[in-house]
Formats: C-alpha cells, structure tokens, sequence
C-alpha cells in the first residue's frame, strides 16, 4: 500500500484529495502546514508527497529546498494556483518531479502520482549513488522508527536507508 | 519659421522696389515739369545774352538754353526744329537717344501738334518725355525734355539685385539657424512621440531622457511623471487581478475536485457534498462581492458623505453584530455631535472588524467597540482579548488576500476583509492602524479626518501611537 503525504492548508483541497486517493487504495495523510509538512516527509515513510506551494509557517518551495537539502528523495509533485511559468520552473528547479496547476483533474492528479510511485523504485538507487557527497551539516537522522539511519558505512554522516548500509 | 523670414525679406523687397519705382516716376515727372518750366520762363522772359536783346529765333532761344541747362545723368535735352533733333545736350547717351528714328516718330507728332507728356522707349531705355512745342514769331520748333526713367531704375534696380542677394543669404543663415535650433528644441518633442508610441499597457516602463530646464524639458518630465504613475497603477492593477485569479482558483478547485469524487449512488456523499459546495458557492461569491468594493474602492462615489452621530452609528452596528455570536459585547465610549462620513462604508468597516474579532475570540471573549473625538478627527475602534497579532504580521493583515499564519486556515474570510476597512479609511482621507500582541488580544483604530466642517476642528492630527494607547486603556 502506497502511502501518500498531502501537505495542504485548504482543507476541502486536501479532503477531497485523500477521499480520492483511499479510494484508489492509497493511504493518504493530510497536514496543512509547512513545517509539520517538512517534518512528516522526512521521516522517509512516505513513498509520495503532494505539495501545496501556498502554505502557513514555511511556504511549499522552502519545504521542498530543505527536503532536498536534507537528501531526501521522495517524489513531490507541486500543487500550485499560480500559472506563471516562473512558479512552475522555481518548482522543478527546487526538486519537484512534477506539479499540478490548480485547478485540475483529480484524474490527471492521480494518474501522475501513480507514474512517479511506479518509476519510484528503480530510480531510487541511482539517485541515492548520483547525489553530492558532501556532508549535511546540521542534519539528524529522522525518528527511530523509520528505515532511514544516519549512514556510517558508504556516505559517512548522510541519512540513507538501512537497507543499503 | 523658415518662411516667415523669407516672407519678411520677400515684402521688404517689394515695398522698397514699389516705393522706389514711385519716387523715380515722380522725381521724372519733377524733373520734366521743370526743364519745361525754366525753358518757358527762358522763352517768355529772357534775352540774348550775345544781343541783350529777345531771342530773334527759336534755334537762338534753344542754343542758349542747352548751354545754361547743364543736365544730370538721366536728362537728356534736345532742341527740335525744322522737323528733327537739330541740338542735343552734351554726351553720348543723348545722341544715340535723339538720332534714333523710331525716337524722333514718336516725338514728331507732339513736336508738330500740341506738345505733352508721355512714356516711350529709346535706345537707353523706357524714358519719359516731355514736350513743349514753340509756335510763334520766332519760328516753329519744340524743346524735348527726356528723362531716362530706365537708367535711374537700372541704378536702382543694381541696388536691389545686391539686397535680393543679401537677403538669400540670410534667409539661408536664417534657415541654418532654425534648422539646428528647432532640431534642438524638438528632439525631445520626437522622443515623446516615440516614447508615447511605444508605450503600451504591457510595457510602460521606457522613459525620456530629460536636460535642461526648459518648457520642453519640463514637459518632458510631467510625461515621465505621468508614466510612472501609469505604471504604478498597472502593477497594482495586475497584482489585483493576479491575487484574485490566484484566491478563485481555490474555490474552483473545490467544487471540481468534490464534484469529480462524488458518489451519485450514496445519498450520504450525495447530501454531504452538496453542502459542502453551496458553503463553499458562498463564499466565493463573498469574495467576488469583496473584489467588486475594492475594485470600486478609489471612484469618486466609492463614499457618500453625510452628517453622522459616530456614537449612534457604533450602537447600530454593535447592535447588529451582538446578534451573531457568543461575546462579551462592550462598549469602551461614545462621541457625540456629528461628523461628515459615510454612514454605510463606515459600517460595513466596523463589521468586517467586528467580525474578525469574533474569528479571533471564543464564546465569552471580550469584544468592545467605541468611539471619540479629537479636534479635526473622529475615531472608531473595535478591541478584542483575542488571539492577538504577532508584530512581524501587523503590516501584512492589510494586505489583499493575506492569510494569517494560525492553523485554522483561510477559515470564513475572503482574505479582503481589512483590505476594505483599508481602502474604506484612505477613501475618506483617514487611516486603519492596530495595535496587538500575541495572547493579548488586537485593537483596531479607524481614524476619518472630519476637516472644516467639525466644530472642533483645528488642531492637529492624532498622534497615532497616543490614540492607540487610549484606545486600548478605554
């Protein structure tokens, strides 16, 4: 079961966005501001993350730069209802693998989630080899619980998953 | 500029020739009139200078008179008798003149006849002549006065060619001049054209470079100062629109995604999405509404004034507004007398501040509203023990369709409510401030200038921190 992160403010944005996805037999889950958003995605237990560019606390661009910077890989697609080609290069420029312009279909919203979590896991090592080596600084390694460790074997001081150590 | 010169030069000319012309004909006329009167004066009245006696003939009579008549340049004399010019006054112009025999056929009829005055060609030009015939005892004859009407024109006319000359001559200077001047003064005159079209409601931003200090320059830089305010007014209005497509994509966005998920075959998702949208229809439509009074905002007939009891008015709508939620309803204070604004803008500001402290407040909150009066200003304000304003959002609050950080979300507001009570104060030349921090709840002060037409009036405006502080103390 593909668990989703839908980071939206707008409530009966997210709402419908997670009736829609339990119902196409994802688990969703829904926060509505940035940096709790920020702190849910790294934990690594989301396989996808929908991302709302308008936020509260920290906006969905400064969630999507730190998440990056905190070498975290998971696909995001952006939701944005600004239609400038600015926001939408800003946006794949900051890491996003995709992005929505609101409104849209929840069809075509569905269909792009379920291209990037299939294309997910055989890109998931080449991006994890390809990325830059220098260390994180001020990273620490997200909750106990999840399979990402700080890494003391291949990349000394990056989170990685358990897994590839 | 240009013609106007050659005009002045050209009408110069033409009056110095026509002035000229005419006192050559009547210097000729003059000079006629005279040789014709002296040789009558010799003929009636003189003697021989050889005899002392009468002239004994008329061949004596004219000897005489050509060599006391010394003529000038244009005169030429010629004693006719015995049918042809038998004596001319002195030099070769006078000669050729007389022995011409198209000359002499013109004269003969008047040298033989009458006598008079008339114009004629010769061999040195058009002349005019003057003939004076003597029939009497002394013999028949005639004394023909020339006066060489052309030569003095030639004179004159070499004058002249010198003058069109010169004249040319500074008509091309003249020109030279306003060409490089006028280049000068007008060059900026033709950027503004250029400016002007190219400037379009996409790009506004090019401006003309400006010197100088004169009429042009200054005009110059009113244009410039037009487009900056042109541009300015652009971006806010694009900003506008960007901000209000951006705020109604989020509502479209709800209805399509509910709608698109709506199961028609349970009755429950059915009924549950149909309120859902209709709230949702509603609130839309509150912020269309909020988008048409801010775009209004501005017009001239945004405001209606009127003359207002502030503290009637702060009655009504606390009275109006009590009604629609659980608060702590008080009233801080009550102005008296009456003031210009409008009564309708003036409410509809406290309202959205009303109910925005009710946003910000729970059941059993304090929300207070007053009013005062201070020289030249009234005052209204709505206080709350709400959930307060951090400092670094006091400005933003204002701003369209800011959405406060908690995380209750965009909750009921359009995101334009303080917008309005904004643009509400700057239509009737006053300001919106606030005052607040986090956990101690928000004062908001509406102060409209009341001008010339309070009684108080005079002294000077509110200091605004001071007002806060009263505000708040009330």
């Amino acid at each position: 079961v593909k668990r989703v992160l839908i980071i939206e403010d707008e409530a009966r944005i997210a709402s419908f966005v997670e009736k829609g996805l339990r119902a196409n037999g994802m688990t969703p889950t829904v926060v509505s501001d940035g940096v709790t958003g920020l702190d849910y995605a790294t934990t690594g237990e989301f396989d996808l993350v929908v991302l709302d560019i308008g936020l509260p606390g920290m906006d969905g661009f400064t969630v999507l730069r730190r998440l990056r910077q905190a070498q975290v890989q998971v696909p995001v697609i952006v939701l944005t209802a600004r239609d400038s080609v600015t926001d939408t290069v800003a946006a794949l420029e900051g890491g996003a693998d995709d992005y929505m312009a609101k409104p849209f279909r929840f069809d075509e919203l569905l269909a792009r989630i379920r291209l990037r979590l299939r294309t997910e896991r055989g890109l998931e090592v080449t991006v994890l080899l390809d990325a830059p080596l220098s260390p994180v600084g001020r990273w620490t390694c997200p909750r106990a619980s999840s399979p990402w460790r700080r890494c003391s074997c291949a990349i000394p001081g990056r989170c990685c998953r358990a897994s590839s150590c | 500029v240009v013609a106007l010169t050659a005009l002045a030069l050209g009408g110069a000319g033409v009056a110095a020739y026509v002035v000229e012309s005419d006192r050559v004909d009547r210097r000729a006329a003059e000079d006629l009139d005279q040789e014709i009167s002296e040789f009558n004066q010799l003929r009636s009245q003189g003697f021989d200078p050889r005899t002392g006696e009468r002239f004994s003939s008329v061949r004596r009579l004219m000897q005489i008179a050509l060599e006391r008549n010394v003529p000038d340049d244009a005169e030429v004399l010629i004693a006719w008798f015995d049918g042809a010019p038998r004596l001319v006054s002195a030099g070769p112009t006078a000669r050729s003149v007389s022995q011409d025999a198209a000359f002499q056929d013109t004269i003969r009829p008047y040298a033989e006849g009458g006598g008079g005055v008339f114009e004629t060609m010769t061999t040195a030009g058009r002349a005019r002549v003057a003939v004076q015939p003597v029939q009497d005892e002394l013999g028949q004859g005639a004394w023909v006065v020339v006066f060489l009407s052309e030569r003095e024109r030639a004179e004159f006319r070499a004058v002249l060619a010198t003058y069109w000359l010169l004249a040319l001559l500074a008509l091309a200077a003249v020109s030279l001049g306003a060409w490089s001047v006028s280049g000068r003064l007008l060059q900026p005159l033709r950027a503004l054209t250029a400016t002007a079209k190219e400037a379009s409601g996409t790009d506004l931003s090019m401006r003309i470079p400006v010197e100088g200090d004169d009429d042009v320059s200054e005009l110059v830089r009113t244009v410039n100062a037009m487009l900056d305010r042109l541009e300015r007014a652009f971006a806010t209005q694009r900003t506008f629109l960007d901000d209000a497509g951006h705020e109604l994509r989020t509502p479209v966005t709800i209805l399509r995604g509910h709608l698109e998920l709506l199961d028609p075959a349970d009755p429950a998702d059915v009924a549950a999405t149909r309120d859902l949208l209709l709230d949702e229809i509603d609130r839309m439509s509150r912020m269309v509404d909020d988008l048409i009074v801010l775009a209004k905002a501005g017009r001239p007939d945004f405001v209606r004034i009127s003359a207002v009891d502030p503290g009637a008015l702060t009655d009504q709508v606390l009275g109006k507004m009590a009604a629609t939620a659980g608060r702590d309803w008080q009233v801080d204070a009550r102005a008296e007398g009456s003031v210009p604004v409008d009564p309708q803008r003036i409410t509809q500001a406290l309202t959205q501040l009303i109910s925005n402290a009710v946003r910000h407040t729970r059941p059993g909150d304090v929300v207070a509203v007053g009013s005062d009066r201070r020289p030249g200003w009234v005052r209204w304000w709505v206080r709350d023990t709400g959930t307060g304003i951090a400092q670094e959002e006091q400005e933003a609050i204002f701003e369209r369709f800011h959405q406060g950080t908690s995380a209750a979300g965009r909750g009921d507001g359009s995101g334009l409510g303080l917008s309005i009570v904004r643009a509400i104060a700057d239509s009737h030349g006053g300001q919106v401030e606030v005052r607040s921090s986090p956990g101690h709840g928000a004062t908001f002060v509406l102060s409209v200038p009341t001008g010339g037409l309070d009684d108080t009036a005079g002294r000077a405006a509110p200091n605004a921190a001071a007002a806060l502080t009263a505000g708040e103390a009330l």
